[in-house]
């Protein structure tokens, strides 16, 4: 590292699987940002961190079977997320998924049986230890072409999605009953945003590890909901902020012996430090405007 | 099978701890607190690699991470409840923050022992050793009485808060000591099912628990007979299939408790009786849960404390009951005949009252609400006072 902040750039830029983690990483921000957004509105950052775990048994048991990785992520983060909207407790009005008591536990424990399969399959898998690492917390050098691609159709098909249902999702969040006094199928667009969250986490998974994609859902979003209370406006800044998150934990990763799940959750948590601090700045008696 | 050291050194660990994880999961998963018990055991990750990065003893880093996070979860107090999405953010970094001491541990080229973030994380009953396992009963042990100790006053403070504060009960310490508890069991446990499984050892068997039984005691008892067949179930399995990782097995049979209890519980739900005594008694005078738990049980329904609280928030919630507040901060509840909006001239000694008529009220709340733009107006109004029949006994008691 030289200092010179375009040669140090341009090197960066010169390896192929780090441009290949810049373009994955830019996909995931965008996604997981806006995403993100809606799952902290809905209270439902437990469900995303189960969804984001069970990721691991996912991969895990492709490698195991030989099969794409990608296959596992996504297939296993699916169909976690049906299993997690048939949960008991989980169709009560008004409560979301983050909610206290029994349905929580009843995500843990589907949380920790995918934690603990994942470490099956590593067993039966005998010697990728270095491998079980990765899949926990992300490696910057493993993303591949296809990988991008396959990132690439499936962010661009969530989003899609996300602004289709965005409008009556949102007036289901806020406001369940009134929303299905009005017609609007409020469990079956539960199901759909689960499954939807299942898609990206098992996206994000890919590049940032399954326990810490958690990181680039929530806090880019918590941050965000502090600094604007417009959801168009919070959308944005969220995603902002998940972009912002991503290419600056991968650049320091680049150049830094420590990896980047390291560094991605440290400037996340910051910038949530950075906006709680702002708004309290914004609130602080004898500076209201009414 | 017992004949082997491993197998009794894996059982004597287990059960203790088992029963540990049973009952502080229990009083976990009723209070709401599962994801702070899910960030106290990535913590204990995050310490014990602490630990292991500096050369010390990765059972110090456990200990004294979950604890200490614990009791400041504890202290911030009601809040932790509340938003998911701090215990959240915090978890994702302090998860990272653990992959960070991971980097320092494994590229010290003095370390040969690379399975020790393995072990951290997922556990393994077979390979604890007949001292350490010694130690985590003795410490489990000592716990469970700790909790068994404050067990009911930690009820009391998880049930009804407000009341129990009045009552003297030091909640906000009581909720402290409860999450110090709950740290130190997440650093036991992460010892034979690892960090990240910990968490499913607490849950499991208190949410299958709780699907089962609704008084607290059963509960509690259950809970911690369900952890313990769980641990032996996954022991001897292990054993018997060498393919399966114990702490797999272990968390597939807390798992699958979880599922059959729900079967059970659906099942049982179309028979069960339920508590519909509850609001027709509430009709009259307005009631403190106590009261009414007095009178029902005085006519003969056999029914906790609890049920009493869950069902009249049930039915609070659907709006058949009236949930008001007395001057103390005492939750009264009144049954309310039929749907409408109704307000309340009460009796501030004797609790008895009548229904007002409030027409000129609304048409006035009405108006201002059109006056300055607002719709969907709601509000609250307590009218108290002293009724004729306290005015005239006034003094005698």
């Amino acid at each position: 590292m030289t200092w010179n902040l375009v040669a140090d750039v341009q090197q960066m830029l010169s390896y192929h699987f780090m441009l290949n983690a810049l373009r994955a990483g830019t996909i995931v921000a965008v996604v997981a940002g806006a995403i993100g957004y809606v799952m902290v509105l809905r209270g439902q950052s437990f469900a995303g961190h189960t969804l984001a775990t069970i990721g691991f048994p996912g991969a895990a048991g492709a490698t195991w079977l030989g099969i794409g990785v990608a296959v596992g992520y996504f297939g296993f983060c699916i169909a976690g997320a049906l299993v997690i909207a048939l949960l008991p407790g989980a169709r009560r009005p008004g409560s979301g998924l983050g909610g206290s008591g029994e349905e929580s536990a009843g995500i843990g424990t589907v949380q920790a049986l995918a934690l603990a399969s994942g470490f099956l399959f590593v067993s039966l898998y005998k010697g990728f230890l270095s491998g079980l690492n990765n899949l926990l917390f992300g490696t910057i050098t493993g993303v591949s072409d296809a990988q991008v691609l396959i990132l690439l159709v499936a962010g661009v098909g969530c989003l899609v999605v996300l602004v289709a249902l965005g409008r009556p999702l949102l007036f289901a969040t806020i406001d369940p009953d009134v929303a299905r006094a009005r017609g609007i199928p409020v469990r079956l667009l539960d199901v759909a945003f689960l499954v939807l969250l299942g898609i990206v986490t098992a996206g994000c998974s890919q590049v940032t590890g399954s326990l810490l994609v958690f990181a680039l859902l929530v806090a880019p979003a918590a941050a965000a909901a502090r600094l604007s209370a417009r959801p168009a406006a919070a959308v944005v800044l969220s995603v902002g902020l998940a972009l912002l998150v991503t290419w600056a934990g991968e650049t320091i990763a680049f150049f830094s012996p420590y990896p980047i799940g390291f560094w991605v959750t440290t400037l996340a948590f910051a910038v949530y430090l950075l906006a709680i601090a702002h708004r309290a700045r914004l609130e602080r008696p004898g500076r209201q405007t009414s | 099978m017992l004949s082997h050291p491993f197998i009794q050194t894996a059982l004597i660990a287990g059960t203790s701890i088992a029963l540990l994880a049973g009952c502080a999961g229990y009083f976990v998963v009723m209070r709401g607190q599962v994801f702070a018990g899910d960030a106290l055991s990535h913590v204990a990750y995050t310490g014990a690699l602490a630990a292991l990065a500096v050369g010390l003893d990765l059972r110090f880093g456990l200990f004294v991470a979950a604890v200490g996070f614990g009791i400041v979860l504890g202290l911030l107090g009601g809040r932790v409840n509340a938003d998911d999405v701090i215990i959240g953010t915090t978890l994702a970094w302090v998860l990272g923050v653990g992959v960070f001491f991971l980097a320092l541990f494994t590229t010290n080229a003095a370390n040969s022992n690379s399975n020790a973030n393995v072990t951290v994380l997922f556990g393994s009953i077979f390979g604890i050793s007949f001292a350490a396992a010694a130690t985590a009963a003795g410490i489990a042990a000592g716990l469970v009485v700790v909790l068994l100790v404050i067990a009911r006053p930690l009820l009391f403070a998880s049930i009804d808060p407000a009341v129990a504060a009045a009552s003297g009960v030091p909640v906000r310490l009581v909720g402290a000591l409860f999450l110090a508890v709950v740290g130190a069991a997440a650093a036991e446990t992460s010892q034979i099912v690892g960090a990240l499984l910990v968490f499913g050892l607490l849950a499991a068997p208190a949410a299958a628990a709780g699907r089962l039984t609704d008084r607290p005691w059963h509960g509690l008892a259950l809970s911690a007979a369900l952890a313990l067949a769980a641990t032996w179930a996954g022991i001897v399995l292990a054993y018997a299939a060498p393919t399966f990782p114990p702490s797999f097995t272990i968390m597939a049979s807390a798992a699958a408790e979880y599922v059959i209890a729900v079967v059970i519980a659906r099942r049982r739900a179309t028979g069960r009786a339920r508590p519909d005594a509850v609001p027709r008694r509430t009709s009259g005078p307005v009631s403190t849960a106590q009261a009414l738990h007095a009178r029902l049980t005085a006519e003969g329904h056999r029914m906790g404390l609890a049920t009493v609280y869950r069902a009249l928030r049930v039915y609070a919630d659907i709006g058949d009951i009236d949930r008001t507040r007395a001057e103390d901060g005492t939750v009264l509840f009144r049954y309310r005949p039929d749907p409408g909006h109704h307000h309340y001239l009460r009796c501030r000694s004797c609790g008895y009252s009548v229904p007002i008529h409030s027409e000129p009220f609304e048409a006035w709340t009405a108006t201002i609400g059109s006056r300055h733009d607002f719709t969907d107006l709601t509000h609250t109004v307590e009218v108290l006072g002293t009724c004729s029949s306290c005015w005239m006994h006034r003094g005698e008691g």
